[in-house]
C-alpha cells in the first residue's frame, strides 16, 4: 500500500512543471528558489508538485502570461514573477478578466483588469532586498575570498 | 545624473582590487587604490603587513546606511511606482509583496495613518495592498483568520490551502475619488482567495 496518497497526482504535476518551466530554466550562480522542492521525493513535495502545477496551468490561461512564466525559470527573477502570477490569480479565480501588460522600453504596469466598463492598471512589486543590496553583498564576499586566497 | 549601475560599480571594484593584489605581489610592497566615494583599499603581502597604515591593518569595513523604517520604504515605493508605472489617469492598484516584515512592524503599520494620507494624495490610485506571505508552519498555525476595516484601511489575515498564510493591509483611497467599485472588487478577490485556491486544487 502506498504511504504517499498524493504520489501519483504529484508525479503528474511534476511533469507539468517540467514541461512549463524547463524551456526557460536558467543555470545561474544563484540557486533557484525552487531547487529545494525538486530533489527529495516525499509526501509533502508530492502535494506541492500537484498544487504548483495547478497554479501554473491556471496561470497559462491568463493572456500575456508567457512572458511572466518565462521569468519563473530565472533564479533572480523568480520571486517577482511569481508575485505577479499570484496577484493575477486572485482576479482570475474570482472571474474578473485580467491580462498581463507586455513589457516595453518605458516602464509599464504589470497587469490590467476589466470590471464592468472600467479598466484598472496594477503594478506588482516587492519590498524585499534590492538587486543593489545583493550586488553589494556579492562584491564584499568576493573581496573577502580574494584576501583569503592571497593570505 | 543617474546613480552608477550597481553591476558596473561592482565590476570596477573587482578590477581595481585585482590590480592592487597583482601590484602588491609583483612589487612585494604596499599597493593602494581608491575609487572616489566608494572604495579605499590597501593591500600588501602578509610578510610586509607593517607597510599598511596601522589603523587599516587587518581591517575590513563596509559603510552602511541606516535601514529605513518599513513605513518609509512603503512611501518611497508608492512614490516611485506612481511616478513611473502608474502615472496615467486610469484607476490603478499597487500591490507590494514582502516576506520579511516582522509581525510587530506589520501591526504598527496598521495603526499608522501616514500611508493612508499618502494614498489620498494620489487621485488615480484606488488602493495600495501590502501582502506579507507567511511560510513557517509555527507562524502559519498562529494566524487567526480576520477581516477588519478601519478608516480607509482593511486588514485581512487568513490561511491558504497550500499550507501558507498571509496578512494583508489595504490602504483604500476615499470613496469620493470614484474608486468604490474597484475597491469592492479588490477586497472580494483578496478575501475570497483561500476558497478560490482550494477550489482550483479540487478541480
Amino acid at each position: 500500500m502506498s504511504t504517499s496518497p498524493n504520489k501519483e497526482a504529484g508525479l503528474k504535476g511534476l511533469k507539468t512543471i517540467r514541461r512549463t518551466l524547463e524551456p526557460h530554466w536558467v543555470i545561474s550562480s544563484i540557486r533557484h528558489p525552487l531547487w529545494n522542492n525538486f530533489w527529495v521525493a516525499y509526501e509533502r513535495n508530492y502535494l506541492w508538485f500537484f498544487q504548483f502545477a495547478k497554479i501554473l496551468e491556471e496561470a497559462t490561461r491568463i493572456p500575456g502570461s508567457e512572458q511572466v512564466i518565462a521569468r519563473l525559470g530565472i533564479p533572480e527573477e523568480y520571486a517577482n514573477a511569481f508575485s505577479e502570477l499570484d496577484f493575477a490569480l486572485r482576479f482570475d479565480l474570482s472571474g474578473i478578466p485580467c491580462r498581463f501588460v507586455p513589457r516595453a522600453s518605458t516602464p509599464t504596469p504589470d497587469l490590467m483588469i476589466e470590471h464592468g466598463n472600467k479598466k484598472t492598471l496594477i503594478e506588482i512589486t516587492s519590498l524585499n532586498s534590492s538587486e543593489q543590496d545583493r550586488i553589494e553583498l556579492e562584491t564584499m564576499n568576493w573581496l573577502l575570498y580574494q584576501q583569503s586566497r592571497y593570505h | 545624473m543617474d546613480d552608477p549601475n550597481p553591476s558596473d560599480l561592482s565590476e570596477q571594484v573587482r578590477q581595481t582590487a585585482e590590480d592592487a593584489f597583482r601590484e602588491a605581489l609583483d612589487s612585494n610592497g604596499l599597493s593602494h587604490r581608491n575609487i572616489r566615494g566608494v572604495f579605499d583599499f590597501y593591500v600588501a603581502p602578509h610578510a610586509r603587513a607593517n607597510l599598511v597604515p596601522e589603523k587599516w591593518r587587518g581591517h575590513f569595513q563596509v559603510s552602511s546606511r541606516t535601514p529605513l523604517p518599513v513605513k518609509d520604504k512603503l512611501a518611497r515605493k508608492i512614490d516611485s511606482k506612481t511616478d513611473r508605472q502608474l502615472n496615467s489617469d486610469e484607476s490603478s492598484i499597487l500591490a507590494i509583496y514582502d516576506r520579511i516584515i516582522s509581525s510587530e512592524a506589520f501591526k504598527q503599520l496598521s495603526k499608522d495613518h501616514d500611508l493612508a494620507v499618502k494614498v489620498a494624495t494620489l487621485q488615480n490610485l484606488a488602493a495600495v495592498v501590502l501582502i506579507l506571505t507567511i511560510t513557517h508552519p509555527f507562524a502559519v498555525n498562529n494566524i487567526e483568520p480576520k477581516t477588519e476595516t478601519e478608516w480607509d484601511l482593511m486588514a485581512i489575515s487568513h490561511k491558504l490551502p497550500n499550507g501558507e498564510a498571509e496578512e494583508i493591509l489595504t490602504w483604500e483611497n476615499s470613496e469620493e475619488k470614484g474608486h468604490s467599485d474597484t475597491i469592492r472588487m479588490l477586497n472580494e478577490c483578496l478575501t475570497g482567495f483561500p476558497l478560490n485556491l482550494a477550489r482550483l486544487f479540487e478541480r
